[in-house]
C-alpha cells in the first residue's frame, strides 16, 4: 500500500524543521538513527557511504573552526595557540554538524519516499497552473545542467578561460554561457508548454490516473507529525539544550514523547513502504 | 478524417511578413500525406494551424479555415480538439514532460478526463502497438533517443485521434531508429486508418509510404498531390526534394512512377557509363592518431583508434550512436582524458591544453545556437578573437566574405536564417584559421538547400589545405564532400579508406550507391551519377 504524497511530505517536512528549531541531543540523534535506519531498510547503504566521505571532512572543519573561534564554556579539555578548546564547544560544533547531516538525509528521504510524478499529478490536481511552472522547472533543470557542460567544452574553445585566478574573471567568462543557457530555456519552456496545449491542458477538468487515496494511516501519519512539530515549538523552553549553558543534558518526559513519535512514525512509514522497489 | 483547408492566410505576433498565403488543400480521410520544402517554408505552421495552436496559443492574425470532418478548428473547444488531432515534435526532449513512461502517457488523457480504467486500458494498448509494452515504468532519463520519440507517438496514439502531426520525427535520430520510427507511423497509418501528417526535410525515407506529397515554398503549397504525380511534375521545388533514386529513374528515362528498386535497376542495365577516376591525396600528414583509447563514464569508449588524416582531406566518421565518434573528436580536442598519440603537422599535441589546440583544430558542435551571445554578427566573432589576443582583426571581414555573411555584418545573429545561423557558428570556429576542422554532425536538422551550402564550403576549405574530420549519420552528405571514410563500431575503427569501403555496406551507403554498384563503381550521389553518364552521351 502506497502512502500518499501529502503524508510523506508533512513527515519530512517534520524531521527538517524540528532540525532547524532545536539542538536537543536526544531529538538529533533520534533523527539521525531514523533516517539511516531509513537507509538500510531501502538497502541505500550508498548514501551512507557517499556522505559519509563528503561529510566527514565537513564535520571536522566545522568542529576546528567552531573550537578555535568560540572559546566560550568553563570545562577546557586543553590549550593550543593559546586558545582554550571547551568541552562545551566541542559539544556544540558536534550538535550542529549532525544538525546539518539530518537536515540532508531528509532531503534524500524526501526524494527516496515521493515518487515526483506522483507529487506533480497531486499539484496539477489541486493547482494546474502552478503544477506546469514546476512541471517545466523539473524538466529544464537536468536538462541545463547537461547543456551547461557541453556548452563549457564550446567556449574552452573559443578561449573563454574558466579558471582565471581573478574571481570578477571567473564570473565574467560564464556570462556567454549564462546569455545561451537563458535563451534556450525561454525557448524550450514555450515548446513544453505548446506540447502540454496541444495535448489538452488547461482544457478544462482533469482526470486523475492512479489517484492515491488519503488513508487513515495518511491521517495518522499527518497528524503525528504536525503534533510532532507544534510540541517542539510550543516546549522548546523545557526540551531546548544549550552546551554553553550546561553541558549535562537532563532528561524529561517531553524529549521523550516526541522522541517516541518520531520512531513511531519512522516505523509505520517504513512498514508501508516495504514493498517498494527502492535498491541500490 | 476529411481534412479542408481553404483560403488560410497567417501572420505571427509582430510580423508583416505572411507566414501562410492562401493556403487551400483537401485531404482524404485515412491518407498518410508528406509535407516537404525549405525552411520557413511554413510547413510547421501549417501543422499548428491544424492542431488549433495557431491562432489559440500563438495569437497573431488568421484568415480563413480548418475544417476536420466538417468542424471549423477554430471554433472547437480544446479538449474536443486535442481528442481529434494531436502532434508529435520533433524533439523528444521538449515534448515529455513526466519521468516515468506511463506518466507521460497518462497526462494527456488526464487532461481531456478520460476515466481511469481508460487511462489503464489506453496506456497498455499505445504501448503495445508501439512495440514498447518494456518500457512501461522505465524512467524516461534511461532512454535513448528513438526510444523517447516512440513513447512520444504511443502517448499522441493514446488519444485515439483521428489525425497525427509529426513534425519532423526523426531528425534527431540515427538512421536505425529513424527506421523504427517509420515503421510505427506506417502502421499507425494503414492497420488503425488514422491521416498522418508528416513534415520532413529529407523526404526519401518516407517517400514510398505516403499517399500524397504537399510541397511548400514561402508560405504557399507549390504542389499538391499523389506522388505518382509528383514523379511525373517537372516543378523545380519537386525535382530538388524527391529521393535521389527518383531522380535517377527519371533521368534514365522510366516514365511510371517506380514502385521498387528493380525497375530501375532493369533500367541501367543498358547505360554505359565513364569509368570515375580517384584522386589520391599526396600530400603530408596533418593529422596522426596512434592507438587512442578514451574511456567515458566508466565505460572505454574508443578502443584503440589509429588512422592519419592528409593536408586538404575530408574524413567521414561512420557509425551508429554510441559507436565512440563524438568521444574521439572531443579527445583530438582534448576535451577528454586519452591515452595514446595525437601528431599535428609532425608535433605532439598530447601536452596541450584544449585553448591551445583550438588555435591549430576547430571544433563545430551539432548546435549552432550555441554561438550565439553577441549583439552583431561581427562582436561574435570579435568575442574569439578577443579572448586569444589577437590584434589583427581584418580577418573578420575575410572570413565573413569567404562564408557570405558580410552583409549581414551588423545584424543581430538571433534574425538570422539557419543556414546563416549554421555559417556563423563555422565562422567562428574559421576565425582561428585551424589546420584542422572537427565537424560533429553539421547536417543535424537541416535542410538540403543549407546542406549543400555546408558540402560547398567544406570542399572549398579542403581545397584551402584544411583538413576536416566530421561526424554524420547522412551518407548522401558524407559520400559529397568526404574523400576517405572511417566505420566506426563499439569503439573501434573496423573500416577505413577511399568510397570503396561503402561500396559493399549492407547499411551504411547510400540509395544511388545500392542501385549502380552492380553496374559502376564510385557513383554515390545524383550529381556523381550525372558526371559518371555523361561518357554515355
Amino acid at each position: 500500500m502506497e502512502l500518499h504524497v501529502l503524508s510523506l511530505v508533512l513527515y519530512t517536512v517534520m524531521l527538517i524543521s524540528i532540525s532547524f528549531l532545536t539542538l536537543n541531543p536526544i531529538l538529533l540523534l533520534s533523527i539521525l538513527i531514523c533516517e539511516l535506519g531509513m537507509f538500510l531498510y531501502f538497502k541505500k547503504r550508498r548514501i551512507i557511504l557517499v556522505t559519509i566521505k563528503v561529510f566527514l571532512p565537513l564535520i571536522i572543519i566545522t568542529i576546528l573552526i567552531n573550537m578555535f573561534f568560540s572559546s566560550a564554556g568553563v570545562v577546557v579539555l586543553f590549550r593550543l595557540f593559546n586558545k582554550y578548546v571547551t568541552l562545551e564547544s566541542l559539544i556544540y560544533s558536534v550538535l550542529f554538524a549532525v544538525k546539518l547531516l539530518i537536515i540532508i538525509y531528509a532531503f534524500y528521504i524526501m526524494e527516496m519516499l515521493i515518487d515526483s510524478d506522483s507529487a506533480l499529478t497531486f499539484i496539477l490536481s489541486k493547482m494546474p497552473k502552478t503544477g506546469l511552472i514546476f512541471m517545466v522547472c523539473l524538466k529544464l533543470i537536468p536538462t541545463m545542467k547537461n547543456k551547461l557542460k557541453d556548452l563549457k567544452d564550446i567556449y574552452l574553445i573559443r578561449g573563454v578561460e574558466f579558471e582565471s585566478k581573478s574571481r570578477f574573471e571567473r564570473i565574467k567568462a560564464q556570462i556567454p554561457l549564462m546569455m545561451v543557457l537563458i535563451e534556450e530555456s525561454l525557448e524550450s519552456s514555450f515548446d513544453i508548454a505548446e506540447s502540454s496545449y496541444v495535448r489538452g491542458f488547461l482544457s478544462g477538468r482533469r482526470s486523475i490516473f492512479n489517484k492515491k487515496k488519503f488513508k487513515l494511516v495518511d491521517y495518522a501519519i499527518s497528524i503525528l507529525s504536525l503534533v510532532a512539530f507544534i510540541l517542539v515549538l510550543l516546549l522548546r523552553k523545557i526540551i531546548d539544550y544549550n552546551a554553553y549553558e550546561d553541558y549535562r543534558l537532563s532528561l524529561n518526559l517531553e524529549t521523550l514523547i516526541i522522541t517516541f513519535m518520531i520512531f513511531l512514525l519512522t516505523a509505520v512509514i517504513n512498514y508501508y513502504y516495504k514493498e517498494n522497489r527502492y535498491a541500490d | 478524417m476529411q481534412i479542408k483547408i481553404s483560403n488560410l492566410n497567417y501572420y505571427y505576433p509582430n510580423s508583416n511578413r505572411k507566414a501562410l498565403d492562401n493556403i487551400n488543400l483537401n485531404i482524404d480521410d485515412g491518407e498518410f500525406v508528406l509535407v516537404v520544402g525549405y525552411s520557413g517554408s511554413g510547413k510547421s505552421t501549417l501543422a499548428k494551424c491544424i492542431t488549433g495552436a495557431i491562432p489559440n496559443f500563438y495569437g497573431g492574425k488568421i484568415g480563413g479555415q480548418v475544417f476536420l470532418d466538417g468542424e471549423d478548428v477554430f471554433k472547437l473547444n480544446q479538449k474536443n480538439r486535442s481528442s481529434l488531432v494531436t502532434m508529435v515534435f520533433q524533439d523528444p526532449e521538449k515534448q515529455i514532460l513526466m519521468n516515468k513512461v506511463y506518466r507521460e502517457i497518462a497526462f494527456g488523457l488526464e487532461n481531456i478526463a478520460l476515466d481511469e480504467g481508460t487511462i489503464k486500458k489506453r496506456i497498455w494498448e499505445s504501448l503495445e502497438f508501439c512495440g514498447i509494452t518494456d518500457l512501461y515504468d522505465r524512467d524516461i532519463s534511461t532512454l535513448s533517443g528513438g526510444q523517447k520519440q516512440k513513447v512520444a507517438i504511443a502517448s499522441a496514439l493514446s488519444f485515439m485521434p483521428k489525425c497525427i502531426i509529426l513534425d519532423e520525427p526523426t531528425s534527431q535520430l540515427d538512421p536505425i531508429s529513424a527506421d523504427e520510427v517509420l515503421n510505427i507511423v506506417r502502421k499507425i497509418n494503414r492497420e488503425l486508418m488514422i491521416n498522418v501528417i508528416v513534415i520532413e526535410q529529407r523526404v526519401s525515407r518516407w517517400f514510398d509510404h505516403i499517399d500524397r506529397l504537399v510541397v511548400m515554398n514561402d508560405g504557399k503549397i507549390e504542389f499538391s498531390g499523389k506522388k505518382e504525380e509528383a514523379y511525373l511534375s517537372n516543378l523545380n521545388a519537386i525535382e530538388d526534394l524527391i529521393p535521389s533514386r527518383l531522380k535517377l529513374a527519371k533521368k534514365i528515362g522510366i516514365i511510371e512512377y517506380p514502385k521498387d528498386s528493380r525497375s530501375i535497376k532493369i533500367g541501367l542495365k543498358n547505360i554505359e557509363f565513364k569509368k570515375i577516376t580517384r584522386e589520391e591525396k599526396k600530400e603530408s600528414n596533418m593529422l596522426e592518431v596512434k592507438d587512442v583509447k578514451v574511456k567515458y563514464e566508466s565505460k572505454t569508449a574508443v578502443k584503440g583508434v589509429s588512422f592519419n588524416l592528409k593536408k586538404g582531406e575530408v574524413a567521414a566518421l561512420i557509425g551508429a550512436n554510441g559507436a565512440g565518434k563524438s568521444t574521439l573528436l572531443k579527445a583530438i580536442m582534448g576535451l577528454l582524458d586519452y591515452k595514446g598519440t595525437i601528431i599535428l603537422e609532425g608535433e605532439k599535441i598530447d601536452r596541450l591544453k584544449v585553448k591551445e589546440r583550438a588555435k591549430y583544430i576547430g571544433y563545430l558542435s551539432q548546435n549552432p545556437n550555441d554561438y550565439i551571445t553577441k549583439d552583431t554578427v561581427y562582436e561574435e566573432l570579435l568575442f574569439t578573437l578577443n579572448n586569444f589576443n589577437i590584434q589583427d582583426k581584418s580577418i573578420i571581414d575575410e572570413i565573413l566574405k569567404k562564408l557570405d555573411l558580410y552583409k549581414h555584418k551588423d545584424k543581430n545573429p538571433r534574425d538570422l536564417s539557419g543556414g546563416e545561423k549554421q555559417r556563423l557558428a563555422l565562422a567562428n570556429t574559421l576565425i582561428l584559421k585551424p589546420k584542422l576542422l572537427l565537424l560533429d554532425e553539421p547536417t543535424r536538422g537541416i535542410d538540403v538547400n543549407i546542406k549543400s551550402e555546408i558540402s560547398k564550403i567544406i570542399r572549398d576549405l579542403s581545397r584551402d589545405g584544411v583538413s576536416i574530420l566530421l561526424i554524420t549519420h547522412d551518407m548522401e552528405f558524407a559520400t559529397d564532400c568526404a574523400d576517405k571514410f572511417m566505420l566506426m563500431f563499439d569503439g573501434e575503427i573496423v573500416d577505413i579508406g577511399d568510397s570503396r569501403v561503402l561500396e559493399d555496406c549492407i547499411f551504411y551507403t547510400t540509395e544511388i550507391n545500392k542501385l549502380t554498384r552492380e553496374f559502376i563503381s564510385g557513383v554515390f550521389t545524383f550529381n556523381q551519377f550525372l558526371n559518371a553518364l555523361e561518357g554515355n552521351r
